[in-house]
């Protein structure tokens, strides 16, 4: 995913503790999927479990901002949590990153917005 | 408020309501005989009127869109004019047949010039150069223009129409002025697509009843569309017209999200799918048409291809594009509110993703079913009272072929 990640950037300074997960901040839709798919189950866990516990404290500051004026910072805390949402359901109902029973094949999805 | 309690109901509803529909088992013919495919494409799919996009796709003179469109045999330009008007043009030169624009979209189109030869044409389709027409024997340009095709449009939905042998309003019936302003509030905000190796009327009747909801869905979806009350996810009402139809959906109260769910539930202004109910009066009296707090959205079907479904705060709109007779492409739509803040974003980002892996789940049935049916061990499809869609749709699609509507 390192086409899309955003690789060395910075987090808002109350959130910086969670730079280890910028490979999370991932601005489109179609590659937050894909990442679903690229990683494996222990990191989704671990992004999750980090998360979770902080989402109302990120949420509380990024709702405190102008959506149109969003910092490159805040940006990439906001993608964070839209990864957190994609990776949610593996955690929550499936226990792997996809559906545990048969599904349409994921290639055959295009995701375009 | 005429709530009907649909889970309090034992008896059989629409296939009594509808008694002219029948009780008996579907004939699998039209879904997997080629000469029928080809039937349908003339005698259904040239007449009919088929959405090709949302006018404010196109907001500006010059903007234009390019959808190919294998059903209908050809490929329409859709374009604004410096009239402001949306035209549709077969994306064909006049001249030697040259296809003129290549798939996608683009804006600020002054002229619309072939390639070829340079054979230009307005936004009207009226061809204004021809290079050396003088090397043209007995030639008037005005007998070049490009080849329109009907076009109407209803609430922003851009309809085509080949061979059209009633208006757009005739083709809709009593839906055309039900939904008042109702699409206006929401913004394209999702939009994913896939085809798959089926007949087009396996997707549909796939998703045109909910009986399939508590097993197909029984993980994503839990026990949002089926409850203790209602444990087969049996509408709240069905109304069927000559054409097309509507259903409302039950909801479930009860249903309890995810812990992220729920995160997406709390941080949006209201909670989007699947959440139930938003029964207030920014709905149109014609969605959830008995106001039943127990909701989750109402699914109109336009035959033959065109679906919405539309709820208090979001709609989706799906569009089935046949292909051959084994073969449909899929795209669906998502519209929501423009979002005003971070947390609106979070919330709907889940109705979006959850989306795309609900529908995998619908598809998941769609290229086997077409399989199976082509094996013949199995020629009919036996249809329960909550599949009453399905007979409907058949009961359409052969009064079409047969010129009984």
């Amino acid at each position: 995913m390192s086409e899309t990640a955003v690789a060395g950037g910075q987090l808002p300074p109350a959130f910086k503790d969670l730079e280890p997960f910028l490979c999370w901040s991932i601005p489109s839709r179609a590659d937050r999927f894909k990442a679903r798919f690229a990683f494996s189950m222990d990191d989704i866990r671990r992004f999750y479990e980090t998360m979770l516990p902080r989402f109302d404290e990120i949420m509380t500051y990024l709702n405190s901002k102008p959506l149109d004026a969003l910092s490159p910072e805040d940006q990439r805390l906001l993608w964070m949590t839209l990864s957190l949402v994609e990776i949610s359901r593996c955690v929550e109902l499936w226990n792997g990153n996809d559906m545990p029973y048969y599904a349409h094949p994921k290639e055959s999805l295009t995701i375009h917005i | 408020m005429n709530v009907i309690d649909t889970h309090l109901d034992p008896n059989l509803r629409y296939v009594k309501q509808y008694s002219e529909l029948g009780t008996g088992p579907i004939s699998t013919e039209s879904y997997i005989s080629p000469e029928f495919f080809e039937r349908e494409k003339s005698l259904v799919f040239r007449k009919a009127w088929l959405a090709v996009c949302r006018d404010d796709e196109l907001p500006n003179a010059g903007d234009y869109k390019v959808v190919d469109v294998p059903i209908l045999d050809t490929s329409l330009i859709i374009i604004r004019g410096r009239d402001g008007v949306v035209r549709g043009f077969h994306n064909v030169c006049t001249h030697r047949c040259n296809k003129l624009l290549q798939s996608g979209s683009g804006t600020d189109k002054r002229a619309i010039s072939c390639n070829f030869h340079g054979w230009t044409f307005d936004l009207t389709g009226k061809l204004v150069d021809c290079p050396a027409q003088e090397l043209f024997v007995d030639f008037d340009r005005s007998e070049h223009n490009l080849v329109p095709i009907a076009l109407e449009v209803w609430e922003g939905f851009v309809f085509v129409s080949r061979e059209p042998d009633r208006t757009l309003e005739q083709w809709l019936g009593p839906i055309h002025g039900r939904y008042g302003n109702y699409f206006n509030r929401f913004k394209l905000a999702g939009y994913f697509s896939t085809t798959m190796k089926t007949n087009w009327k396996i997707i549909v009747d796939a998703n045109n009843e909910a009986y399939h909801a508590p097993t197909l869905h029984r993980v994503n979806l839990r026990d949002a569309a089926a409850g203790k009350d209602n444990p087969h996810a049996r509408f709240n009402s069905v109304r069927l017209y000559d054409l097309n139809c509507e259903m409302s959906l039950w909801g479930n109260p009860d249903y309890r999200p995810t812990p992220v769910e729920g995160l997406g539930f709390r941080y949006a202004d209201r909670p989007l799918w699947p959440a139930t109910g938003g029964v207030d009066d920014v709905l149109p009296p014609g969605i959830n048409p008995n106001r039943d707090p127990r909701w989750i959205f109402d699914l109109l079907v336009v035959f033959p291809t065109f679906n919405l479904l539309m709820a208090r705060d979001y709609y989706l709109w799906v569009q089935y594009w046949p292909i051959s007779v084994g073969e449909t492409k899929i795209e669906l739509f998502t519209y929501l509110e423009p979002a005003k803040k971070p947390g609106d974003l979070f919330a709907q980002e889940y109705m979006l993703c959850h989306m795309h892996d609900t529908q995998r789940e619908d598809w998941s049935t769609v290229e086997g079913t077409y399989e199976m049916m082509r094996s013949g061990a199995v020629k009919e499809l036996t249809l329960n009272d909550e599949e009453i869609i399905i007979r409907h749709n058949q009961r359409v699609l052969h009064g079409l072929m047969e010129g009984r509507l």
